[in-house]
């Protein structure tokens, strides 16, 4: 078996410099906790480059070396990166090294030509040659059966095409998981002694030629068997190239889903952009508008010390104008009583007055002249001034600008912390989109996915319909074929062509148990699956009413209900998780080949029941699994106590920088 | 005495009539000063006598009584508020001095958060 003992990235995504996992030599399961956009997928990805040397990354095909350095380290002037895988396979320690580095005489990369990668594999202390390698890594990981060892929740969601009849998906998986349990043995087998039969059929033609008795009757089946190897060489180029574009339409689609992600955070991009301007927009009105204010602001600020002064100068006022009132009213009385005095007699009483009073009024008379004498030339003076200076402050009792501003000045911070908001998460939406590389490229790069996908359809369309008349003649070949050998065989009697005869008759009989021993095995290994998958299922599903899963010829997997009928309907996502993680534990017990289990963030859609479930059956799935999850995606303290023993190791990716992350042991580990 | 023609505020004044332009409450550091003029006659009113007060320098910016008073209404103001004033324009240099620097003062101690709170 294939066990990892540890891995060092240097310089790769955001991993700074050289950081190294190591895992245990022991049965049971790591974690690896971090939060998004801290590099789980990134390392789930390392993982896959160290052991096929290739990307997945989230545009797809088109991978940019440079993109893929860390930013900090090319800041530094450090360009491309580093992955050693050590494992271990059949008693033998090997090491694996990938690495990116600049040309010699190039200091500033442009493009990929501007790296060389190496790549080397030593076994022990011995660097194996090139084949060596290739051969090594073919036995110990197929790529083909990648999908079974290193896998997210989107990978998983995709085990539903299992269940539908003519799915590409489908089909390709239904074909990794037999090379997975070793169906080739068995297929290899039967390919192979149908070209024995194919080479005995032809010697026994060729004897029938030979003989005059069934010369004509040997021509015409040797001509049809030529005909029937080109048309069996077509079917092969055209299956072999069918399988090739329902891979490329996989990438495409692959990356068409990146490009839709991508548009995504380009249209938040765009919508924040244009969010921002419109509040900067806001923002400048409103300042505009607190200008405006603040420029006559000054009034109203005086506003109050105008109305003290005034009331001040009014006092004044009032205390002059009542002197210079009093005057006047004292004038008319005054002249009252003079009139009186001179006539002897009042107007008011109509009484005359005698001589005696007369006396005692010029007196008083005498004595209120002096009292109401009215302003002196100094205090109408004043009293002008005072009253000009009471007009001017009148005019001068401005309201205050103070509430207005106020609410300019609250708008303006509204919209001042919105605009910051908005421009964090910009930043956070141009972080992720320059993970995705050049985004001036992007909408080319959309546009001609569209088109390789509407192509790449249109190919696959074409294949199978040619595949389809390939079969249909090579059918319609065959019945004539079989007609004629009937024929041949009735006429011929001759030694040599019995002996043709018997030796193709045995080679049929072999290619027949090959035939035969495939269904055979695959409906033994079926049924194998079918059970370890229903343990599995039983144990994570949580529903005591779901009691078994049935296998289809694709690999599909059913639910039943306790109540039998037919399979539950309209799975939920949660559930197709559940299913194709059975499916998966099934496969690795019941494999040839057994390796480690890395997974990344699965839990999304399920509920915590299911989660703890799964990370129940975990050690179950593989000896080895490494299980990538976000903090909270599962409770860390009890997926801790669920696997007791089995958790053989944590570590945590820390934020050091957003383009530096540390991968660390985890301190919480109790 | 004749009055001022043009002006000039002291340094410190200078950089918080700036300080307070740039911040974007006011269009130009003259507008903030006449502010300040208004802030001093509101709050400190007692505390300076603009026909005594000297600035401890002259070294800011150079302003022409038009872009202050355009209208005149500065003078007429001052010469309301204080009776016996009759060289306004240089008691509204020495208010709009003083105010700048209490204001500045403020702003020390508590930032520049709002202009509201000043009024």
């Amino acid at each position: 078996m294939l066990r990892f003992i540890s891995l060092t990235v240097e310089d790769f995504g955001p991993f700074k410099g050289s950081q190294t996992i190591d895992f245990t030599s022991d049965d049971g399961v790591t974690f690896i906790w971090g939060n998004n956009g801290r590099g789980k997928t990134t390392l789930l990805n390392i993982f896959r480059y160290a052991i096929y040397g290739k990307f997945q990354n989230r545009r797809g095909t088109n991978v940019n070396l440079t993109m893929l350095s860390n930013r900090e380290s090319r800041s530094e002037g450090r360009y491309g990166f580093k992955v050693v895988l050590r494992m271990s396979y059949d008693g033998e320690i090997y090491e694996l090294t990938r690495q990116f580095k600049l040309r010699t005489g190039v200091s500033r990369p442009t493009k990929n030509d501007d790296y060389e990668q190496t790549v080397y594999l030593k076994k022990g202390t011995a660097i194996l040659s090139s084949e060596d390698t290739d051969h090594i890594l073919k036995i110990i990981m197929p790529e083909q059966v990648a999908r079974f060892f290193l896998f997210d929740g989107e990978l998983l969601q995709e085990y539903e095409e299992l269940l539908m009849e003519d799915s590409d998906t489908g089909a390709q998986i239904k074909k990794s998981i037999e090379e997975i349990l070793g169906v080739p043995v068995l297929t290899n087998g039967a390919t192979d002694t149908a070209a024995v039969l194919e080479a005995y059929t032809n010697a026994k033609t060729r004897t029938a030629q030979s003989n005059k008795q069934t010369e004509q009757l040997g021509s015409q089946i040797a001509t049809l068997e030529a005909a029937l190897q080109g048309h069996n060489a077509e079917l092969e180029r055209l299956r072999e190239e069918l399988t090739q574009e329902l891979g490329r339409k996989s990438e495409l689609e692959s990356e068409q889903n990146q490009n839709e992600h991508v548009k995504a955070l380009l249209a938040e991009m765009k919508a924040l952009e244009n969010s921002i301007a419109e509040k900067k927009a806001r923002r400048e009105g409103l300042l505009s508008d607190i200008k405006n204010t603040t420029k006559d602001a000054w009034k109203g600020l005086i506003g109050f010390r105008v109305n003290e002064i005034l009331s001040d100068v009014e006092a004044e006022v009032k205390v002059l104008e009542d002197k210079e009132n009093s005057q006047k009213v004292a004038q008319h009385f005054l002249k009252e009583m003079k009139e009186a005095a001179s006539r002897k007699h009042c107007n008011l009483c109509d009484q005359d007055i005698d001589d005696a009073l007369i006396l005692k009024m010029e007196e008083r008379i005498k004595a209120l002249e002096g009292n109401y004498g009215g302003l002196t030339p100094e205090e109408s003076g004043k009293l002008r001034t005072l009253q000009i200076r009471k007009a001017t402050l009148e005019t001068m009792r401005y309201p205050s600008s103070k509430e207005r501003l106020e609410i300019y000045e609250r708008q303006l911070a509204a919209v001042t912390v919105e605009i910051s908001d908005d421009e964090r998460k910009l930043k956070a939406v141009k972080e992720e989109l320059e993970k995705h590389g050049d985004i001036e490229e992007l909408s080319t790069s959309m546009q001609n996915c569209v088109k390789n996908l509407i192509n790449c359809l249109k190919k696959i369309d074409n294949l199978k319909e040619g595949e389809r008349q390939e079969a249909e003649q090579i059918a319609n070949i065959r019945s004539s074929l079989a007609t004629l050998n009937a024929k041949l065989d009735k006429t011929a009697t001759g030694e040599d062509m019995v002996r043709a005869r018997r030796r193709v008759e045995l080679c049929e009989m072999i290619h027949n148990i090959f035939e035969e021993g495939i269904d055979a095995y695959r409906n033994n290994l079926k049924s194998r699956v079918e059970k370890d998958a229903t343990d599995l299922f039983v144990r994570i599903s949580n529903d005591p009413d779901y009691v078994r899963l049935e296998i289809n010829d694709n690999y599909g997997l059913a639910i039943y209900h306790k109540d039998g009928g037919d399979p539950v309907p309209l799975r939920s996502a949660g559930f197709e998780h559940v299913v194709a993680l059975a499916l998966i534990g099934a496969l690795h017990k019941n494999a040839p080949l057994r390796g480690p289990v890395i997974m990344d963030s699965p839990f999304g859609r399920l509920d915590p029941t299911h989660k703890e479930n799964i990370i129940k059956v975990l050690p179950s799935l593989s000896e080895q699994v490494v299980l990538l999850a976000y903090t909270h995606e599962i409770d860390e303290q009890r997926a801790r106590e669920t696997l007791g023993s089995s958790l053989k190791k944590e570590y945590r990716l820390t934020r050091q920088t957003s383009f530096y992350t540390r991968i660390e042991p985890n301190q919480e580990v109790k | 005495m004749a009055d001022l023609i043009n002006f000039r505020l002291s340094k410190k004044a200078n950089e918080v009539a700036e300080l307070l332009a740039t911040s974007g409450y006011f269009d130009f550091a003259v507008t903030a000063a006449k502010f300040a003029l208004a802030y001093a006659i509101k709050y400190h009113f007692d505390e300076i006598n603009p026909a005594t007060y000297t600035p401890s320098d002259s070294d800011g910016s150079n302003y022409g009584i038009g872009s202050l008073d355009s209208d005149g209404q500065i003078a007429i103001l001052l010469k309301a508020i204080y009776p016996d004033c009759t060289t306004p324009y240089l008691y509204a240099r020495n208010l709009m001095v003083f105010g700048l620097l209490k204001i500045g003062e403020r702003i020390e101690n508590e930032g520049l958060k709002s202009i509201s709170a000043f009024l």
